[in-house]
């Protein structure tokens, strides 16, 4: 399979002063990966691991104080050839942004105006990229929301009658109307209740299945990612630590940190003690030097407090970055 | 008059520490004065909590089923609307001052969202101070030293040092910690229960299992009983020893977390163990995703509030409220269940 997006070497700190002290957070520091065209890539970590600003980044969204240092993100989106997106301009961006690639940002029920109707919505955002006139839109919001199983009454009620699942459903409908090849969302499911969850993964997956994207999924919920990934990354304090098959995460996880997420999932059924991982995440402003997950981590050895391990693959689709598993 | 001697006195020793709720039900209004219509937010609960022996009872639902407004009637935060809430044999709404302020610190809150429960200009500290000095057994009020230890040793309870806490804002702790320092601050007036709505939803998956082990230890070691509000049935079979569920307003099913969770009996109790997403990939399966549907226009249905979902339907469920049947061990507000019951 063809890669749609490559990121190589990619640095993005956060560089702000505070009373002429210099902070840099290192949010996505030195992140190489490839997500293949037809797969859905889950990326998982705590919070504060640096998940939604290497999203920004893929997206092309890099406003101060976030900035880029180094490396590039590639998009293969064929006839084109290649295109770094950060270093398009702003114009053809925009373009690209909901035909070709859409974002289903964090929270993102919450971005319907509460004093237009959802119809009125839709149009505004439509018009604003396609030239269609009132009927061609018309059909192309009933077709879209019978593919996403909303009832059509839905066009004509406000944002505050809708529940939040539905909600949820619109906004989705709304980032994926003009079907773009890249799918990104982050947290899609978090504040929703398990059903509403089961709902949405389920759509999700539908999308993916009817319409042949690509999809990057966010979410710091393992269960989600099981239930939904291709390959899953895992990422701790701005880098990506494991990339492998889903099935190979949950069965044979190489990472401690893996190891600890996996076997911390609550299953009906099972009473037996379930551990968090010990300890806190480093501060991104102020890494510890060698592995950032030494502190927290029950095999720690020397070298681990010199080094920084880099990821290397062991087989052809699983990649670990610790000095357990070298050589 | 020998009679009414042994009535009081019987009730002191009986009903120490018991919580019962009675029919209780809470309307809300919705819609202004012409389009006027309510919602019954809850209706006719039935529970009994005996806090003596310390249990940990997850009330789970989806959102809108009103778990959240049927722990806010418990804490105080609002009136009930036809029903008894009764305390140690009181109802809460005739107590007097002094005896309210003792019944509400029995009974202690621990958030959803950490972030936002403490102000972010005081320090956090500051919040354990307050309660400790206002809701603890402080002989002189006021008198620091005292309420020092006391927050020293309730920290301790979650884990957390006094040195790590001191003079902090909470931009400066995690999610995880904040809610120990929430836990914390709720176990300063030595409850009997702790009410969590959802306290684990927002603390990141690593450190989600941390909390839920707190609460067990909570339950264990001090004797403190937790009414876990959630939608996660997974952590509530973890840690819970009974469970009810709730649909718009109404328990549903209700009995042993083991019984009802290995083999649930209500078709919304089956939905609602079938949308867990277990964490197991081999298991994936890809379903097919549901229609939605308006959440109050369920509110408004004359029977079975589940009847638009249900693949079981019957005429009945339109028209009536099934009773609550006991089978199997627990009990369960369906049709389905007319005629199987079994003696308790």
């Amino acid at each position: 399979m063809d890669s749609v997006i490559s990121v190589k070497n990619l640095k993005s700190y956060y560089v702000s002063s505070i009373f002429g002290k210099k902070i840099t957070v290192k949010a996505v520091n030195d992140v190489t990966f490839d997500i293949l065209s037809d797969e859905i890539v889950g990326i998982a970590g705590e919070s504060g691991c640096g998940k939604t600003t290497l999203l920004n980044v893929l997206l092309g969204i890099v406003e101060p104080p976030l900035r880029v240092f180094d490396g590039e993100v590639l998009y293969s989106l064929g006839k084109n050839g290649d295109i770094d997106i950060l270093r398009l301009d702003e114009e053809k961006k925009l373009q690209l942004r909901w035909q070709v690639v859409s974002y289903i940002p964090q929270g993102s029920m919450n971005i319907l105006n509460p004093i237009r109707k959802i119809k009125k919505i839709f149009f505004d955002f439509a018009k604003s990229k396609k030239n269609l006139n009132k009927k061609e839109f018309e059909l192309l919001l009933d077709q879209r929301l019978e593919d996403l199983k909303l009832p059509l009454r839905v066009k004509d009620s406000y944002s505050h009658q809708l529940s939040g699942g539905m909600r949820q459903r619109v906004a989705i409908a709304l980032a994926t109307i003009f079907k773009p090849k890249i799918v990104v969302a982050d947290e899609p499911t978090t504040a929703l209740d398990v059903v509403m969850q089961r709902d949405i993964i389920d759509l999700l997956g539908e999308i993916h299945e009817n319409e042949k994207n690509t999809m990057v999924l966010v979410s710091h919920d393992l269960s989600i990612h099981s239930n939904m990934s291709d390959r899953i990354f895992i990422m701790y304090a701005g880098k990506i630590v494991e990339i492998g098959e889903t099935e190979e995460i949950f069965e044979e996880p190489l990472h401690p940190y893996t190891k600890f997420l996996i076997s911390s999932l609550p299953r009906i059924g099972d009473k037996s003690l379930k551990e968090s991982v010990p300890g806190k995440p480093p501060s991104l402003s102020d890494l510890p030097e060698g592995c950032s997950f030494r502190e927290r981590c029950p095999y720690a050895m020397d070298i681990c407090e010199r080094e920084i391990p880099d990821l290397e693959w062991k087989t052809s689709d699983h990649a670990v970055a610790c000095f357990l598993h070298r050589g | 008059m020998l009679l009414l001697v042994f009535c009081i006195g019987g009730e002191k020793i009986y009903n120490m520490n018991e919580l019962k709720l009675i029919n209780v039900s809470k309307l809300y209004k919705v819609g202004s004065y012409l389009s006027r219509t309510y919602v019954e937010a809850v209706k006719n609960i039935n529970l009994e909590f005996d806090m003596n022996t310390p249990f940990i009872f997850t009330l789970a639902g989806e959102s809108g089923s009103g778990k959240s407004t049927l722990a806010k009637l418990v804490l105080g935060i609002e009136k009930v609307t036809s029903g008894e809430l009764i305390f140690n044999s009181k109802n809460i709404d005739n107590m007097e001052k002094q005896e309210r302020k003792n019944y509400l610190k029995n009974v202690q809150p621990v958030f959803q969202n950490p972030f936002e429960t403490f102000n972010p200009l005081r320090t956090v500290i500051s919040y354990l101070y307050t309660t400790a000095i206002k809701c603890g057994n402080i002989s002189t009020p006021g008198k620091k030293e005292e309420a020092q230890a006391i927050v020293q040793t309730n920290l301790d309870r979650v884990g957390l040092s006094y040195q790590e806490v001191e003079g902090k804002y909470p931009h400066e702790f995690s999610g995880g910690q904040l809610q120990r320092l929430s836990i914390a601050r709720a176990l300063i007036p030595s409850p009997k229960l702790l009410i969590a709505d959802e306290p684990v939803s927002m603390v990141d998956a690593s450190l989600r299992m941390s909390i839920v082990n707190l609460f067990k230890d909570l339950k264990d070691k001090y004797g403190v009983s937790i009414i876990y509000i959630t939608h996660d049935l997974a952590t509530a079979y973890y840690i819970s020893d009974y469970i009810a569920i709730m649909l718009r307003g109404q328990i549903i099913e209700r009995g042993d977390v083991e019984n009802v969770l290995m083999r649930p009996l209500h078709p919304y109790s089956q939905l609602l163990k079938e949308s867990i997403l277990q964490p197991v990939p081999n298991k994936r399966r890809k379903g097919r995703a549901r229609k939605a549907s308006f959440e109050v226009e369920e509110f408004n249905l004359p029977g079975c509030k589940f009847t638009e979902r249900c693949s079981f339907a019957e005429d009945i469920c339109r028209r009536e409220n099934p009773k609550e049947y006991y089978v199997e061990g627990r009990t369960v507000r369906c049709f389905l269940y007319e005629g199987e019951e079994s003696s308790p």
